[in-house]
């Protein structure tokens, strides 16, 4: 893209510094370990340079930043699955590793792909389902369902634990 | 918060320090690299960027509609197929269900281009060897034309089955249908500016699809030899009526009609929609000398406006037949404690005027 913005180092690493958390959480959501996660949000900020959207908020670009990391981690994922057939053992791979998971979070990375980045946005970051399905792209109805789907989800791995409030 | 245990559990994902500045050092050598490579070009494209700047004026001048045809045989013959074959695989599909060597054709659809030139794509209805497999509000997908894929997502039925379909086009290839000569095989999802429609009347061009994915509960699984084709019918004559008119505490919102779909929305009150089990809404349309026009697809969702009063009801199906200048929009209410069926709401749309009154 010819007419996009060219950012100097200095703007590149005050847009990583406030959104590396976001990003990396989202991306090990989808890779479930260190060094995927490693490679998917190193790709997230080579998207944003060579894209070089301008953003109008610092919400604007935290949105950009989940959507475009959402989408970096599933094509991995899919491309794992290309692979699958020639490499026996990715079928074990991603898999979590000690970074301090617990019961919880394991039972929300161990949900289907499409509902982690809602899960993420709505538990974590506290959007609405409105907010998201403006941030995602995707209609209102989609986000509830994700929500409700992943929600009976974790009722039933986490029984008690899982208390909404 | 929703959920403290989720938010305390997420909150020590983090980076550690060394992977943290592994990951910044790679980002800013990026940065620098793609800096370097796009300061050299400028100074050649500087003369390519007038040029440029006037195309895209030109395009951005034109709003059109794209429909996708119904699949029955009509003057234009069959529009829209969209072939899959089965890469021999038996683990394509999380959760490991088959769907082998078939034919999908959608019975109604529209592609809506906007002035920047995105696609919104939406699938109302589809047909899986006769039978019905999506029918909800959720395919519709605005589609920017700058990302590097397009995809989108829906739920389709089959025995019962939910199977969560994810199609993403990674190749694509506009093709004018007369001869099926390629004529782009740009990654856009643009429509080239020469093949965009300048009146009213169809363009047909095939937009070819070489790969998609779909999955399961269990994951996504690509079927890497498929293919899928589909032709559209532009035109740029679609009714759009969106005029808020109100009768018996019932809203009509809007229709929309085109050569191939029509869509009529009613936002209808709660306690005649969701608080009371015995009574089912639904939307009806006909002409003026009581021909019905099919509406197949009904959608109950909440209301844009006014969620906590009203649900909205969404219904498609056939085009309006030639001609038809008035269209009878009525809300029925069914009771089926009783089966009896009274008209909650009833509306004139004039489709010259393009107006809406309510009939007493």
């Amino acid at each position: 893209m010819s007419d996009s913005l060219l950012r100097t180092d200095e703007e590149i690493a005050d847009i990583y510094q406030r959104h590396k958390k976001t990003v990396y959480q989202v991306c090990y959501a989808y890779m479930k370990n260190p060094a995927d996660t490693e490679d998917a949000v190193q790709d997230t900020f080579f998207r944003l340079i060579k894209s070089g959207p301008e953003f109008d908020s610092a919400e604007h670009e935290k949105a950009w930043l989940i959507r475009v990391a959402a989408n970096v981690c599933k094509n991995m994922v899919r491309h794992w699955w290309r692979r699958r057939e020639n490499i026996e053992e990715l079928s074990e791979v991603p898999c979590s590793e000690d970074i301090g998971t617990d019961e919880v979070i394991s039972a929300v990375l161990d949900l289907p792909d499409r509902y982690k980045t809602a899960v993420y946005l709505y538990y974590y970051e506290g959007y609405t389902s409105t907010e998201i399905a403006g941030l995602l792209k995707k209609p209102k109805s989609t986000i509830r369902n994700y929500l409700h789907e992943a929600r009976a989800i974790l009722r039933e791995r986490l029984g008690e634990d899982f208390d909404e409030e | 918060m929703k959920n403290s245990k989720i938010k305390d559990s997420w909150s020590r994902i983090e980076p550690d320090g060394s992977a943290d500045s592994r990951i910044l050092s790679s980002v800013l050598a990026e940065n620098r690299r793609v800096r370097e490579e796009r300061e050299d070009k400028m100074t050649i494209n500087q003369k390519k960027a007038g040029k440029r700047a006037l195309t895209f004026a030109l395009a951005a001048a034109l709003i059109f509609t794209l429909t996708i045809g119904v699949g029955a045989a009509g003057g234009l013959g069959r529009l829209f197929s969209l072939i899959t074959q089965n890469d021999g695989s038996d683990a394509y599909n999380g959760d490991n269900l088959e769907l082998i060597a078939e034919r999908m054709e959608p019975v109604t659809g529209e592609i809506t281009s906007t002035q920047k030139g995105n696609l919104k794509f939406s699938v109302k209805e589809a047909y899986y060897d006769g039978m019905t497999l999506y029918c909800a509000s959720e395919i519709e997908t605005d589609i920017d034309p700058n990302a590097e894929e397009t995809d989108w997502n829906f739920d389709i039925y089959i025995n019962g089955v939910k199977l969560d379909f994810d199609y993403t086009l990674n190749a694509r290839r506009w093709v004018k249908s007369e001869d099926g000569k390629y004529i782009s095989d740009s990654m856009s999802t643009k429509i080239p500016d020469e093949f965009r429609p300048k009146g009213t009347g169809d363009i047909r061009v095939k937009y070819v699809a070489t790969h998609y994915s779909y999955g399961g509960e269990n994951g996504n699984g690509d079927l890497e030899a498929a293919s899928s084709e589909f032709t559209v019918a532009c035109r740029d004559d679609a009714v759009n009526i969106a005029e808020t008119v109100m009768q018996n505490d019932v809203k009509f919102r809007y229709l929309r009609s085109s050569t191939a779909t029509t869509e009529v929305c009613m936002d209808v009150p709660v306690e005649l929609s969701e608080n009371n089990p015995d009574i089912s809404c639904g939307i009806s349309l006909s002409t003026e000398d009581g021909k019905y026009i099919s509406l197949n697809t009904g959608i109950e969702d909440y209301s844009d406006e006014e969620p906590e009063k009203y649900s909205q009801l969404i219904y498609s199906g056939e085009a309006v037949p030639e001609g038809v200048t008035t269209l009878i929009a009525q809300l029925n209410a069914y009771d089926t404690s009783d089966n009896s069926n009274t008209v909650a709401a009833k509306f004139r749309i004039d489709l010259v005027e393009k107006s809406v009154v309510p009939i007493d």
